[in-house]
């Protein structure tokens, strides 16, 4: 709390010499031909990063990540680098539908063709932009997502046409490839109304990567709105990203994440209920070890009457790992009957393990129901000696109750196969720590 | 909605009243206004200070010149001139008396206003007052009685004259005058205050109390209270806190620091009955407090408990430092807010001890155009093997033109650490309402009940004189508020 109170205005002058080398290599977009909205959004982004530089941990919200290890010559951006239609990742579900980017630009090629009723647009094929693309609220409060849009090329509108269902799942996969690229990709997925579709958001590569991504989701009125993310990508990875999910009336969107893999990462979710009779959930599984650091940031805006709002978060931290959880239910005053229901749960493994969580409640309507609960312990020793009585080994016993502990939060999740895949990744993670322990 | 439009327009004749909210007209000896260094050698030497202590004023003062306000708090606070200020106002005529007979007729018929029985309590076995009237220690009852307990329960300035040692020690040592701005301020200009000390293995015989009363117009109160608890002695301390009714603000910045030995344990209440402002959010106290208590000693236990209902603004966070193994650190807050006043209170629960546990009990309830915030840190560090906390923070909003907002901080890093959380927010139901009315009891008294009964897990913390008097100040506090 009081690490807060210096927001020191004396090294702004140096904060904007520092964010100078994050600009630098924008230079190269110059002469694109980009249409007048990206290029006009690009030159806002760029004058307020300028300004402000990367968060410190002296900024409300940004206590507990210090980005400061982060250092633009670690990375590059329009990284040269290519992956052969062989090498990517076998499709996440059999049945999908496929769009595939390679550092940030879409590759056709790599692709399956997309189904009646959704049309994907590239970002710079787009010259009237609808309101929602083109405007991205306050880039003070977020140096980030004025860096994205300082960088803005890359990146693509999926539109799913009203009253349609899509029945099989979209998969999107980031590929990272080459030397440490850095990535600023930009993505409006929107669900028109009365229409329904799954999609699976994955992120994967190897070696060093920079992903910095805004992701806007749209659902208009009675839209049924699906969003799966993997974050599959290796220990050096960084992942930065926004999404921001924008209800209309009646309409019904479903969030999930998980991670595993990056060095560090910030996933900042909203959720806004502009309207009234709106459901809007998000969730999330965290599994760190040495040194990795991940924060969940999440805001649920109620704007209107009779809406409902659900994060539900758990983790595990082993070694020296840290993970920070934030998560604001924000209830404005017309939004009356609103439900808000916030829970994180973390579990620590070792004795340098570290957690942080700031679940906060703002509320100015007083015909609400909201809570909150969070809780950070270790495993509970009654249990391991239980199952150890039984006969079970120590480290497959510790493994078993942290597999049941994070699995309770993709019981939500309404289709199966997209449970399985979450739950083959909270398995695989758990099965390297017995190996080692084994070994 | 509630309540009715009917009710709400029955409500709206009556005026709030604010019962503390009048002024006492008595010679005040004022030094000039505004703030400087001169001011604050002329606040030491009319105290007679010795040299350190106006070092050490200074000290701080230069370091509060470098010093910027706190922005985090989810307060609107207006610019503070701080030269717009008197920084030093004591009653005239009083060479400190030597029984409440001595004392200024006026003065005491002040406190009879405020409900403090200074006579009667003389009689009867009860609690010691110091009362505080503006800057100066007017009277202290009970002296005797405690310097035989070996208890010393003087005027912190007092306490600079006479136990400088001790003051030397302890003062700044919880809140050091580099921790914020208010506190930084207050180290620089606090003109009174409080000391008690406890000696090795005494169990104190009485609850101690000091009455805090801002009267004079423009003045900033800044007093100080220093507690130090030894191995194994008890202490229960109560604080109250009025101030007349003025259109402008006026600025209330103490400092409080507690200290527990082994096995000691330290209970302090406070109820907090500032003026608020009126229906318009003109004028009120900007109580501006840093209070901190450090449990040093194995075993030893720290508890504050407050009912916040006055003040435009409160910026607040009695805290616990659990250094001690197996030490306990405790939290019980009321807030209420109603009209334009502003809260943002709660706690800070440090552990670095082993065993150490903490509770913390957060009541909000807003009404009017209000805004209340509870913000709480909570801190495991990772030495701190198995150590506890348990959070509750519960919002009851009443109408919908308030806030209520909780923010809480937690921070583990010893895996053998339990920590809890847990917040709702609600308002009073429309069916608590209808039984109470259909049992004939009025709304405002049916509103009062569910507060008290949504409260009554904090209230039932305070010491029994305390009690009575926070329930009807969570009566008055409400009034207006219906609908």
């Amino acid at each position: 709390m009081a690490q807060a109170a210096v927001h020191s205005f004396k090294t702004e002058t140096l904060q904007r010499e520092e964010a100078m080398p994050w600009l630098a290599p924008a230079a190269v977009l110059g002469g694109d031909n980009a249409p007048a909205w990206i290029a006009a959004l690009r030159e806002t982004g760029a004058a307020s990063f300028a300004a402000t530089g990367l968060p410190t941990p002296a900024w409300e919200g940004w206590q507990y990540t210090n980005l400061r290890p982060l250092t633009p010559e670690a990375f590059t951006f329009d990284a040269a680098g290519d992956v052969a239609a062989q090498d990517l990742p076998a499709p996440l579900l059999k049945d999908s539908h496929r769009i595939v980017l390679v550092n940030g630009r879409l590759r056709p090629d790599l692709g399956t063709p997309l189904p009646d009723g959704v049309k994907l647009t590239p970002l710079m094929e787009i010259s009237e932009p609808e309101e929602e693309l083109a405007t991205v609220g306050s880039l003070a409060q977020s140096p980030l997502l004025a860096l994205n849009c300082a960088y803005m090329r890359d990146g693509f509108v999926l539109d799913i046409a009203p009253h349609r269902d899509i029945a099989r799942p979209i998969e999107i996969l980031f590929m990272s490839a080459g030397n440490s690229p850095a990535v600023y990709p930009r993505v409006l997925y929107r669900f028109g109304e009365n229409s329904g579709a799954t999609l699976l958001e994955r992120h994967a590569g190897e070696g060093m990567a920079l992903t910095n991504l805004y992701a806007g989701i749209v659902l208009k009125a009675a839209a049924r709105g699906r969003y799966y993310r993997f974050i599959d990508e290796n220990g050096d990875a960084v992942h930065v990203s926004r999404t921001v999910a924008r209800s209309h009336k009646s309409s019904d969107f479903q969030g999930f994440s998980s991670v595993s893999g990056v060095a560090a990462g910030r996933q900042e979710f909203g959720l806004e209920l502009l309207d009234s009779g709106i459901s809007s959930s998000i969730g999330g599984v965290y599994m760190l070890k040495g040194r990795q650091s991940h924060d969940f940031t999440i805001l649920a805006d109620h704007f209107e009457k009779d809406g409902t709002s659900v994060q539900h978060f758990k983790g595990v931290i082993d070694d020296q790992a840290r993970a920070v959880f934030q998560g604001k239910i924000h209830v404005h005053r017309p939004a009356q009957k609103t439900d808000g229901y916030q829970s994180h749960h973390a579990l620590l493994l070792s004795d340098q393990a570290e957690a942080s969580a700031k679940p906060e409640l703002e509320i100015y309507a007083d015909d609400v129901k909201c809570s909150h609960g969070a809780t950070a312990g270790m495993l509970d020793t009654d249990a391991l000696f239980y199952l150890q009585s039984r006969g079970i080994p120590a480290a497959e016993a510790k493994a078993l109750l942290v597999h049941s502990f994070l699995s309770e939060t993709l019981e939500k999740i309404t289709r199966d196969d997209v449970r399985a895949l979450y739950a083959a990744r909270i398995a695989a993670w758990l099965n390297a720590p017995v190996e080692e322990a084994a070994a | 909605m509630p309540i009715s439009n009917e009710t709400r327009q029955t409500v709206a004749e009556l005026d709030r009243k604010y019962e503390a909210g009048f002024i006492t007209d008595i010679e005040t000896d004022l030094a000039p206004k505004g703030l400087n260094e001169d001011i604050i050698r002329l606040i030491s030497s009319k105290k007679g200070e010795p040299e350190w202590m106006l070092e050490q004023r200074l000290k701080a003062y230069r370091h509060w010149l470098t010093m910027p306000e706190p922005q985090w708090a989810k307060l609107r606070i207006p610019a503070i001139d701080y030269q717009d200020a008197y920084y030093y106002a004591a009653p005239k005529n009083i060479d400190r008396p030597k029984s409440l007979d001595e004392v200024d007729p006026k003065l005491l018929e002040t406190y009879k206003k405020l409900g403090i029985p200074l006579r009667e309590q003389e009689m009867l076995a009860g609690v010691a007052v110091d009362a505080v009237f503006d800057s100066v220690s007017v009277v202290t009852t009970f002296r005797e009685k405690l310097h035989s307990a070996g208890v010393i329960f003087c005027s912190i300035s007092e306490a600079v004259k006479e136990y400088p040692e001790l003051i030397k020690k302890y003062m700044g040592s919880v809140v050091p005058y580099t921790d914020n701005k208010h506190a930084c301020l207050n180290a620089a200009v606090f003109t009174d205050g409080t000391f008690v000390y406890i000696p090795e293995g005494v169990r104190c015989p009485m609850e101690l109390s000091t009455y805090f009363r801002i009267n004079e117009a423009k003045t900033g109160q800044f007093e100080r209270t220093l507690i130090v608890a030894e191995k194994g002695s008890y202490v229960s301390y109560l604080e109250g806190c009025t101030a007349p009714k003025r259109d402008e603000n006026q600025m209330h910045a103490a400092v409080v620091e507690l200290i527990a030995m082994d096995d000691a344990e330290i209970k302090y209440s406070t109820v907090q009955n500032w003026y608020p402002g009126d229906e318009e959010g003109r004028g009120g106290i900007y109580n501006f407090v840093t209070k901190r208590g450090i449990c040093k000693g194995k075993r030893s236990k720290i508890s504050w408990t407050q009912v916040e209902t006055g003040s435009a603004i409160t910026w607040k966070y009695p805290s616990c430092i659990l250094l001690g193994d197996d030490s306990v650190g405790e939290f019980y807050s009321v807030a209420i807010t109603n009209n334009h006043q502003q809260a943002d209170t709660g706690t800070k629960m440090i552990h670095i001890g082993k065993n150490t546990k903490s509770r913390i009990v957060s009541k909000g309830i807003s009404a009017g155009k209000s805004d209340n915030t509870y913000r709480g840190l909570v801190r495991i560090s990772g030495k701190a093997e198995k150590a506890r906390n348990y959070t509750q923070c519960d919002s009851l909003l009443i109408g919908h033109t308030c806030g209520a907002h909780t923010v809480p901080y937690i921070e583990n890093r010893s895996p053998s650490a339990t920590l809890e959380h847990e917040a709702t927010t609600s308002k009073v139901s429309e069916d608590q309402l209808f039984y109470c009315r259909s049992r004939g009891i009025p709304d405002e008294e049916a509103l009062t009940l569910i507060v008290n009964g949504f409260c009554r897990e904090v209230l039932q913390h305070l010491p029994m004189e305390f009690a009575v008097e926070a329930q009807k100040l969570v009566a008055i506090s409400l009034e207006g508020s219906v609908g």
